[in-house]
C-alpha cells in the first residue's frame, strides 16, 4: 500500500496593535517612513534606571481580540523577561508573557471550500513588545558576510499581540484561510491595520508531516512569509520537501527555515532562536497584570458585530449568495456601505452587484475606504433607482458613477457631465427605436394584447428595453406615451 | 564571596564594556560587597514565600498618549559607533 502523508500545521501570529504609543513608554508607534531612532527614549533604549509603565489600551485591544476569538481571559497574569543577546533588543531581553498568558483556549471557525465548518483552536494570546530593526551592511551588498549592522529602535517596544494556534491546521489553503480570518478580525475590531507587507501582521508556521506507517517527522518553523499567497506556497513547498524525505526513509530535522519568495523555496537558517536559552523569569519591574472588575464586561459591550456574524446576516437577512456575502463582509467599511444602501432603499442584489464591481474598482484605484468614498450610499441608491426606472442605461450609469467618484460631482451634475441628457432621443428617432424593440419582442406584445399583463410588468419591461437602447437619453414620459401608442395600434 | 579582577573583565567583556585597570580593581571590591549582601538574604527563611505572587495590586496602566522625547541626538552621539541616524553594531549575521 502506498504511503500517505498528513501535514500538521500550527501558526504563530504577531500582530502590531494600533496604539499611538509604545507598550511600556510614551514614544510614538508611527514609525513607517520615519527617520531611524526618532521614536526612542530611555525606556525603549534600555538605559539603566528606567522603568516600564504599561499602556492600558494595548491591554484593551488584546482583550478584545481574545474575547472575539472565544478565549478565556484571565484576570490576573504577569509579564516575563525573555532573555537573549541580540542588538534588536537594547535591554537584552524582551518583555513578554510566558506561563500565564493573558488569554487561553479559544477558536476560529473556518468555512471549507465545500461549505463545511472547521474549528481551529487558539492555544494562547499574549502581549509582548516588538524588537528594533536591523539593516545588515556587506561589502558586496549581500546578507552573508555582512561587515556590520545598523540598528533602528523606532519599532522597539511597539505593542505586539502573539496569537498561537493549536496544531489543528491540515492544509496550506486552510492556513491561508485562518490567517485571512484573523486579519479580517483585527481590522474589524480596529486593533491593528493587519498589513502583512509592512509587517503589522507576521506569520510563522510550525509544520511537520505524519506518515501512514506511524512515523512522524520533526517540525520545521517557517519564517519570512509576507503575504497570504506566500504562506500557502511556503507550506506547499515544505509539505512536499518533508514528505519526500520521509518517503525516502530519511529523518526530518527540527530546524528554522526561511521562505525565499522569489526562488519559491524554504532554506535552513541558523537563527538567534536556536542558539539561545531564553532564561525566562518573571519581570521584576512590573507588578501583575490585573484586569479590574467590570473590565471584561466593558470590552464585551464595546464589541462590534464580528465579520462572520455580518457574513451570516447578509446571507440570511438579505439572501445574498455566500460568495458575495464574503466579499461584502470582508471589510467593515464596505459592509456598512452596503447596509446603508439597502437601508436607503436599494435592492440588496443590485447594491451588492454594484459594490463588488464598480465600487471595488474605484476603491482599488484610489486606495480609499468606503467610509469616505465620495459617492455616499444614498447617492448610489438614487443612481440605482434611475437605472431601474430606465432613466439611465447600465453603461451610462457607470460613467455617471465614475464622474461622481472621480470628480466629486452630485448625481445631477454627473448626469449632465456624462452627456446623458434625458430627452435627447425623442420624436421620430425614439419611435424608430420603439418599433425595433417591439419587432424583437412579438411574444411580449402578444401577452399584453391578450390582457395577461394585468400588473403592467411587461409594459415596464418594454420601457426598460427602450430606455436601455437609447442609453438612457430618452424622456421616460415620452417613451411611455409613444409605447402605449404603438401597442394600441 | 571574593571576586577577582579577572571576573570583572570577563563580565565587562560579555556586556561589551571597557574597564580600566583602576576600575577593574574597584569594581571587584564593589561586586564582592554586593554579593556579600545578597548572601545575607540567604539566611532568611523564605521557602513559603512566592516571590512573584499574583496577589496584591496590579501594575498601573498608562493612557495611550504619544509624547516625544528630546534626547535622541545626545544618545546617538554617545554611541560607540553611529552611521547617520543609525546605531552601528558589529556583524551579527552568521554565515549560512
Ligand atoms: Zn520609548
Amino acid at each position: 500500500m502506498p504511503l500517505s502523508f498528513t501535514p500538521v500545521i500550527g501558526l504563530e501570529i504577531h500582530v502590531q496593535l494600533a496604539t499611538v504609543s509604545k507598550l511600556f513608554c510614551s514614544c510614538s508607534t508611527d514609525y513607517i517612513g520615519q527617520k531611524p531612532n526618532t521614536n526612542v527614549c530611555p525606556v525603549c533604549l534600555g538605559l539603566p534606571g528606567t522603568l516600564p509603565v504599561l499602556n492600558g489600551r494595548a491591554v484593551e485591544f488584546a482583550t478584545k481580540t481574545a474575547l472575539a476569538l472565544n478565549c478565556r481571559v484571565r484576570n490576573r497574569t504577569r509579564f516575563h523577561r525573555k532573555n537573549y543577546f541580540y542588538p534588536d533588543l537594547p535591554k537584552a531581553y524582551q518583555i513578554s508573557q510566558y506561563d500565564l498568558p493573558l488569554a487561553v483556549g479559544g477558536y476560529v471557525e473556518l468555512t471549507e471550500a465545500d461549505g463545511s465548518k472547521r474549528r481551529i483552536g487558539i492555544q494562547r494570546l499574549h502581549l509582548e513588545e516588538d524588537t528594533g530593526k536591523l539593516v545588515h551592511i556587506a561589502s558586496d551588498g549581500r546578507l552573508s558576510g555582512a561587515l556590520y549592522s545598523l540598528v533602528d529602535y523606532n519599532r522597539a517596544g511597539i505593542p505586539l499581540m502573539e496569537i498561537v494556534s493549536a496544531p489543528d491546521i491540515t492544509s496550506p489553503a486552510q492556513a491561508k484561510e485562518y490567517v485571512a480570518r484573523l486579519r479580517q478580525l483585527v481590522r474589524y475590531l480596529g486593533v491593528s491595520d493587519g498589513d502583512m507587507e509592512s509587517g503589522s501582521l507576521r506569520v510563522d508556521a510550525n509544520i511537520s508531516v505524519k506518515v501512514s506507517d506511524g512515523r512522524w517527522g520533526k517540525k520545521s518553523e517557517i519564517k519570512n512569509m509576507n503575504s497570504l499567497r506566500a504562506i500557502e506556497r511556503a507550506l506547499e513547498y515544505e509539505i512536499e520537501r518533508q514528505s519526500s524525505m520521509l518517503a525516502r526513509g530519511e529523518e526530518v530535522e527540527q530546524e528554522t527555515r526561511h521562505w525565499d519568495d522569489a526562488a519559491g523555496v524554504t532554506r535552513s537558517s541558523r537563527s538567534k532562536e536556536e542558539a539561545h536559552d531564553y532564561r525566562y523569569f518573571p519581570e521584576p519591574d512590573l507588578l501583575p497584570l490585573v484586569l479590574e472588575e467590570g473590565f471584561l464586561e466593558e470590552i464585551a459591550e464595546s464589541m462590534p458585530e464580528l465579520p462572520w456574524e455580518v457574513f451570516k446576516r447578509f446571507e440570511e437577512v438579505y439572501g445574498i449568495e455566500p460568495e458575495d456575502a464574503a466579499l461584502l463582509s470582508e471589510r467593515r467599511d464596505v459592509a456598512a456601505y452596503f447596509e446603508a444602501c439597502v437601508k436607503a432603499g436599494a435592492s440588496p442584489d443590485k447594491a451588492a452587484n454594484w459594490i463588488k464591481t464598480e465600487l471595488f474598482r474605484v476603491m482599488n484605484e484610489c486606495k480609499c475606504s468606503a467610509d469616505d468614498f465620495p459617492v455616499r450610499p444614498e447617492a448610489l441608491t438614487e443612481l440605482l433607482r434611475k437605472v431601474e426606472q430606465g432613466d439611465l442605461s447600465a453603461t451610462a450609469a457607470k460613467d455617471v458613477f465614475g464622474l461622481m467618484a472621480g470628480q466629486g460631482l452630485r448625481l445631477d451634475e454627473a448626469i449632465k457631465a456624462a452627456g446623458v441628457s434625458v430627452g435627447k432621443v425623442s420624436g421620430g428617432a425614439l419611435k424608430d427605436i420603439i418599433d425595433e424593440v417591439l419587432r424583437e419582442n412579438a411574444e411580449v406584445i402578444e401577452d399584453i394584447k391578450s390582457g395577461r399583463d394585468k400588473k403592467g410588468k411587461k409594459v415596464k419591461f418594454l420601457q426598460g428595453l427602450v430606455m436601455r437602447r437609447t442609453k438612457g437619453q430618452a424622456d421616460p414620459q415620452e417613451v411611455s406615451e409613444l409605447l402605449d401608442e404603438s401597442l394600441n395600434n | 564571596m571574593a571576586i577577582s579582577e579577572a571576573d570583572v573583565r570577563r563580565v565587562a567583556l560579555l556586556a561589551r564594556l571597557e574597564v580600566t585597570d583602576e576600575e577593574a580593581r574597584s569594581l571587584a571590591e564593589h561586586f564582592g560587597k554586593i554579593l556579600e549582601h545578597f548572601h545575607r538574604l540567604q539566611e532568611l527563611e523564605l521557602s513559603e514565600v512566592d516571590p512573584f505572587s499574583l496577589e496584591g495590586p496590579g501594575t498601573p496602566w498608562r493612557s495611550d498618549e504619544a509624547k516625544p522625547w528630546g534626547g535622541r541626538d545626545e544618545i546617538l552621539s554617545e554611541a560607540p559607533r553611529r552611521e547617520g541616524d543609525f546605531f552601528v553594531v558589529p556583524r551579527i549575521v552568521e554565515e549560512e
